[in-house]
């Protein structure tokens, strides 16, 4: 990317983060199922991950977590970025690896890395002292992973959709978004590019005459 | 890449964590809600009606019960000429036999319950007081019944109340009546508070009712209504009873409070 682009595509998420936690911090309160409200900004932060792969799931999902820190009060700044960098971070893993192409997936697995972002806050959360997480038992735990797991399948194609946007460069037209949403984005490592960089004396031929 | 942000993400939890609830980072926090308030108010009118239709959807069977539940309170407390008193009514009866008179000569401020928190984790409103209104981070907050919970962060025109029912929200609590005295500690939204520390042996029953202890180091009044005593129960081999204690006030349904403009050091 230029820098141009880069700065449009940075400008672009962070409006896609504010509209996120704007969205969670009201229409959220409406979506409580059992008392327990959807996480779009968890669900932003592997939606990156799913369309910019893991470079870029790292960091937007940790900006995501960062914006959604600074709406909450009783865990310290800094534990839902780092929950949401190690999600989307994984989440883009596994697409690079495993999954390229293949949109149909994307319900499926935003809901699988929303349920591991929600296990890394839990558990980073309780290392670091925030005892509170725990304390309404095991089953509640699991309530409110299986109705944030359903609201992130529900969400995952808009979501991804719109990280697809903001991710692209600014020249993108309707096609190439959902060309980038199956494919991820220009740039971002498949399976067999990634295991060439790992060994690139597999694909190098030897000179003539040295063994 | 990774490791550099998973460091970063360390080293803001440490100095998060470090810096309390007045420090660089509740100012963060606070700058971020102040910004973010008429955003809120735009995109909830806006998203309002949809919301509530999918919250009708999802929650139909849920509404249904609650509907039949009403109607059929509604049957019961005609026959049966409505005998139980309101919670505001019990409270100022146990003020009463306290011979303590609720809130009086503690100034305080009434509010509007403009938000929910927005996490799964913690139990929070928002309120449409702030510092411009001389609210401050640990004032305690009430409403018709009773206690509700303190301040926990403030701006300029709003502020975050943790609620009595959240899981890291700890009260000194006295049994009316006694001088037992334990700690209520919340249990998740529509739980029960658990009151711990109170020794096997002390003369606690249900129906008894809690007032905030009010002792040195405590953060609210002595003499805050807090709930009533649900359950009492005594394990084999346990040191301390097991209490379960119903809050007052009305955690669920909070539309209007009062900020008790209050510190310890006036206490």
């Amino acid at each position: 990317l230029t820098r141009g682009s880069w700065a449009t595509a940075t400008l672009k998420v962070l409006a896609v983060l504010a509209l996120g936690v704007l969205v969670q911090t009201t229409f959220g309160n409406d979506l409580r199922v059992h008392d327990v409200a959807p996480d779009f900004m968890m669900l932003l932060a592997v939606s990156s991950g799913f369309v910019g792969g893991p470079d870029q799931g790292a960091v937007v999902g940790f900006s995501s977590g960062f914006v959604a820190d600074l709406f909450l009060q009783g865990t310290p700044v800094g534990l839902s970025a780092l929950a949401g960098c190690l999600a989307g971070f994984s989440v883009g893993w596994l697409r690079a690896n495993y999954l390229r192409g293949r949109l149909v997936v994307a319900p499926l697995v935003v809901a699988a890395g929303t349920v591991l972002a929600l296990a890394l806050y839990v558990v980073v959360g309780y290392i670091v002292g925030q005892q509170q997480l725990v304390a309404p038992g095991d089953a509640w735990l699991v309530g409110v992973a299986a109705v944030e797991a359903v609201y992130a399948a529900v969400f995952a194609l808009p979501a991804v959709a719109l990280m697809a946007w903001a991710l692209k460069r600014p020249s993108a037209t309707p096609a190439a978004l959902s060309q980038t949403a199956v494919e991820g984005l220009p740039g971002t490592p498949d399976r067999r590019q990634l295991a060439a960089a790992r060994s690139p004396r597999r694909h190098r031929r030897s000179p003539a005459g040295v063994r | 890449l990774l490791l550099v942000l998973v460091l970063l993400g360390v080293t803001l939890i440490t100095l998060s964590d470090r810096s309390g609830s007045t420090g660089i980072f509740a100012k963060v926090r606070s700058y971020a809600r102040e910004a973010a308030g008429p955003f809120q108010s735009a995109v909830h009118s806006a998203l309002q009606p949809v919301g509530n239709f999918i919250y009708g959807a999802v929650n139909y069977q849920s509404l249904e019960r609650q509907n039949q539940y009403l109607r059929e309170q509604l049957a019961a407390d005609q026959a049966a000429a409505v005998q139980a008193a309101s919670e505001e009514e019990q409270a100022q009866a146990v003020m009463a036999q306290e011979h303590l008179s609720y809130l009086s000569g503690i100034p305080s401020v009434a509010a509007r319950v403009v938000g929910l928190g927005s996490s799964n984790f913690e139990q929070s409103i928002e309120i449409d007081m702030g510092s411009a209104d001389g609210v401050v981070v640990g004032q305690p907050v009430v409403a018709s019944g009773g206690l509700v919970g303190s301040v926990e962060s403030v701006s300029s025109h709003l502020a975050s109340v943790s609620v009595l029912d959240d899981p890291g929200f700890t009260v000194g609590a006295r049994v009316v009546g006694t001088g037992v005295v334990g700690a209520a500690v919340g249990d998740g939204e529509g739980n029960p508070l658990q009151v711990e520390d109170v020794n096997i042996g002390e003369q606690v029953k249900k129906g008894d009712a809690l007032v905030t202890s009010g002792l040195p180091l405590e953060h609210f009044p002595a003499g805050l209504p807090v709930g009533t005593v649900m359950s009492v129960s005594s394990p084999s081999g346990a040191l301390q009873l097991v209490i379960r204690a119903r809050p007052f006030a009305d955690l669920a349904d909070l539309q209007f409070v009062r900020v008790l403009l209050w510190s310890p050091q006036q206490g």
